[in-house]
C-alpha cells in the first residue's frame, strides 16, 4: 500500500496525540514509589533548585530541558508539570516509529508494552535515552550521517546508555565501509557535563565536594557501569535474572520476536543498526547488577518494533497488531496507579516527614539500595530548609560522607551522631518489611547499630574510611 | 543473497504447516508473559528482594568485555598479517588495555 508523504505525516501527528492521552490519562500525578519512580524527587529536586543529579553522567540535557519546562508552566504540583515531558517523549518516540516504518505494528509494539508504559507514566529520563536513540537512528537512515552522531552525544547527555547506540553507530559505519570520522562530532554536546561542576553546591548531595578525586568518585565510583564488569549476583540468582529477562522481553515484543528473527535473517547487514541499537541495551540489562534496571531495554522494544515492522509475513503481522491492541487495553487495568497504590505510600511517607524535629536522623533501612526514600527526605529538606539527617549503607552519609556538624564522617563520629539522636529523641528508622509504606517509627542506637557494626559494609566503608 | 531467501522461504513453508497451534500458543505465551511481568515492572516484586540480596562476585561482564577487547585487537592485528611491526604493536596495546582493565575494576571492586 503506498502513503503519500503528506499522509503518513498526518498518521505520526496523530499517533503521538493518541499516544500522549493515553499514558496522561495513566500518569502518576504525585510522587511515586511505585515504577521504579525512587528517581522522582531528585528530578523534582534538580529542576526546580538546579542541583547536582545522579551520575551516568549527570543528565544535564534532561535536568535543564525539566528546569526550563517547569519555569514556564505549572499544572498543580511540580511533579504532575514535570511528569508530561516523559509520557510527551515516549509519545513522540511511537509517532517516529511510524514515520521510519510506515507501518501501525511499530508504534503498537512500543505502545502495548508493560515497560515503556511504566517509564512513560513516572518521572524518567529513559524515555528521552529512547527518543535520541530512535531519532539518531532516523538520520542515519536518511544518510545525515553528522546528525545522527550529534543526537546521540545530546543522548549520552541525558544517560550514559545512550553510548550503545553511539556503539552501534560506529559499528554499522565499520562494516558498511563509511568513514567513521562523523563520531567525533558526538564529542560537541559532551560540553553539557559541564553542568555538574556548575550546580555541584552545598548542601552537597550527589558529590562531597569540588575535589578532583570528589568527581571521580561521582562518574566512575557510583556510576561503575561506565566501565563496564559490573558485579553480577551469586550464580544462584543467574535463574532469577533469566526468569526477568524472558518474562520483560517475550511480555514486550512477544511473537513479533519471530517476525524480527526472521527479517534479520534474510539480509543481516541491512538491519545491522537497528539490531545494534535494540540487542546491546538488552545484553546490558542482562548482565548488570541491578536486577531492577529494566527500563534500559527500553530502545530494544522500539527497535524490535523497527526490524518487525520490515518483515513481509503479513498473517503474523496482523496477529501482533491484534494482540498489542488487547495488550493496550490490559495494561489499563495493570498499571493504573490509583489501583496499584491507592494509598498513595510515597507521598503518605513525605507527610510523615513533617512530624519529624528539625535535625532528626533517620536510618532509611538496612537494604542494598534505599535512594527511594534518600531522595525523598533531601527533598523535603530542600523544600521546607527543615534538616533530617539520612543513614543509609549505600552512600553512608549524613550527609554524603558527612557528619551533622559538616565534618568527614568517622566510625566515631558516627555512632556519637546515632547516639546524641538518641538522647534527644530525634532517632527514627524506616519500619521494617514496609518497604513500599515507608512507615517511620521511634528508634534506638542499639538497633541501629547492630545493623551497621557488624555489617561488611561497615567494616569496609566507616572502618576504612577512619583508619 | 539468494541463499538467504532460500533459507527464508524454507523458515516460511515450514512454520506455515504449524502456523495456527504455534502462533496461537506464542500470542498466549505473550500475554501471559505480559501479565507475570507486571509485578516486577512496577517495582513490587524487586522491593522485596532488596532486603535479601547481597553483593557477591563480578564473573561474567568482565570475561566478556576483556574477551571483546582482545578480539577487537586481534581483528585490527590480522589486517596488518604483512607489517610485523604495526601487528605486534596491535597486539601489545590490547594486552595494555586488558590489564588496564583488570586493574580498574579491582581497584573498585576491592
Amino acid at each position: 500500500m503506498l502513503h503519500s508523504a503528506y499522509t503518513v505525516k498526518i498518521t505520526s501527528i496523530g499517533i503521538v496525540g493518541l499516544a500522549l492521552t493515553y499514558f496522561l490519562l495513566l500518569g502518576s500525578q504525585n510522587l511515586t514509589f511505585f515504577n521504579m519512580g525512587e528517581d522522582g524527587p531528585l528530578f523534582v529536586q534538580t529542576a526546580k533548585f538546579l542541583s547536582t543529579g545522579a551520575p551516568s553522567p549527570g543528565s544535564p540535557l534532561f535536568h535543564l530541558t525539566n528546569a526550563g519546562w517547569l519555569r514556564v508552566f505549572d499544572f498543580g504540583t511540580d511533579y504532575g508539570t514535570l511528569v508530561i515531558l516523559p509520557s510527551l517523549y515516549s509519545a513522540i518516540t511511537a509517532g517516529l516509529l511510524y514515520l521510519i516504518t510506515r507501518n501501525l505494528l511499530a508504534p503498537l509494539l512500543w505502545l502495548s508494552s508493560g515497560v515503556v508504559l511504566s517509564q512513560s507514566t513516572i518521572l524518567e529520563l529513559y524515555t528521552l535515552v529512547t527518543l535520541s536513540m530512535v531519532l539518531a537512528y532516523y538520520c542515519h537512515t536518511k544518510n545525515h550521517r553528522l546528525l545522527a552522531y550529534f543526537i546521540i552525544g545530546l543522548g549520552i547527555t541525558v544517560h550514559h546508555t545512550a553510548g550503545m547506540g553511539l556503539l552501534a553507530l560506529i559499528v554499522t559505519d565499520f562494516v558498511n565501509k563509511n568513514s567513521i570520522k562523523p563520531a567525533l562530532v558526538t564529542l560537541i554536546p559532551l560540553i553539557l557535563i559541564i553542568y555538574v561542576p556548575l550546580t555541584n553546591r552545598e548542601p552537597y548531595y550527589m558529590i562531597s565536594g569540588h575535589s578532583t578525586s570528589d568527581y571521580l568518585k561521582y562518574f566512575f565510583s557510583t556510576a561503575s557501569g561506565l566501565l563496564g564488569g559490573l558485579a553480577l549476583y551469586p550464580t544462584d540468582d543467574l535463574v532469577g535474572r533469566i526468569w526477568d529477562v524472558s518474562r520483560i522481553l517475550l511480555g514486550g515484543l512477544g511473537l513479533s520476536i519471530l517476525l524480527v528473527i526472521v527479517t534479520v535473517k534474510q539480509d543481516w547487514k541491512e538491519h545491522l543498526l537497528p539490531l545494534l541499537m535494540g540487542l546491546l541495551p538488552l545484553i546490558y540489562y542482562s548482565t548488570t547488577s541491578d536486577n531492577y534496571a529494566y527500563f534500559t531495554i527500553l530502545p530494544t522494544f522500539a527497535f524490535g518494533a523497527v526490524i518487525a515492522s520490515k518483515s513481509d509475513w503479513k498473517f503474523v503481522k496482523n496477529i501482533c497488531i491484534g494482540i498489542c491492541s488487547i495488550l493496550i487495553v490490559m495494561n489499563i487495568f495493570l498499571y493504573d496507579f490509583d489501583r496499584n497504590d491507592p494509598d498513595k505510600t510515597a507521598v503518605q511517607f513525605y507527610n510523615q516527614l513533617e512530624t519529624l524535629p528539625d535535625n532528626s536522623v533517620l536510618e532509611t533501612c538496612y537494604c542494598i539500595s534505599n535512594s527511594i526514600y534518600v531522595n525523598m527526605v533531601y527533598l523535603y529538606n530542600r523544600n521546607s530548609e527543615k534538616n533530617i539527617y539520612v543513614l543509609d549503607t549505600e552512600f553512608y552519609r549524613i550527609p554524603r560522607g558527612m557528619g551533622t556538624d559538616g565534618k568527614p564522617i568517622t566510625s566515631e563520629s558516627w555512632k556519637q551522631t546515632v547516639q546524641e539522636a538518641e538522647e534527644q529523641n530525634k532517632l527514627w528508622r524506616v519500619k521494617a518489611n514496609s518497604f513500599l509504606k515507608g512507615e517511620i517509627v521511634p528508634a534506638t542506637s542499639k538497633e541501629v547499630l547492630s545493623n551497621y557494626l557488624t555489617s561488611d559494609f561497615y567494616k569496609e566503608t566507616i572502618n576504612g574510611n577512619s583508619s | 543473497m539468494i541463499k538467504n531467501y532460500v533459507a527464508f522461504d524454507t523458515a516460511k513453508s515450514s512454520m506455515a504447516i504449524l502456523a495456527k497451534p504455534l502462533i496461537i500458543l506464542g500470542a498466549l505465551v505473550w500475554i501471559l508473559s505480559a501479565y507475570l511481568a507486571q509485578p516486577l515492572i512496577i517495582g513490587e516484586e524487586v522491593f522485596e528482594r532488596w532486603n535479601n540480596e547481597t553483593m557477591g562476585v563480578y564473573t561474567f561482564k568482565v570475561l566478556f568485555i576483556l574477551i571483546a577487547i582482545g578480539s577487537i585487537g586481534g581483528y585490527f592485528a590480522s589486517m596488518f598479517k604483512h607489517n610485523n611491526t604495526l601487528r605486534m604493536s596491535i597486539h601489545i596495546i590490547s594486552m595494555i588495555l586488558v590489564m588496564m582493565y583488570i586493574y580498574v575494576t579491582l581497584s573498585i571492586y576491592s
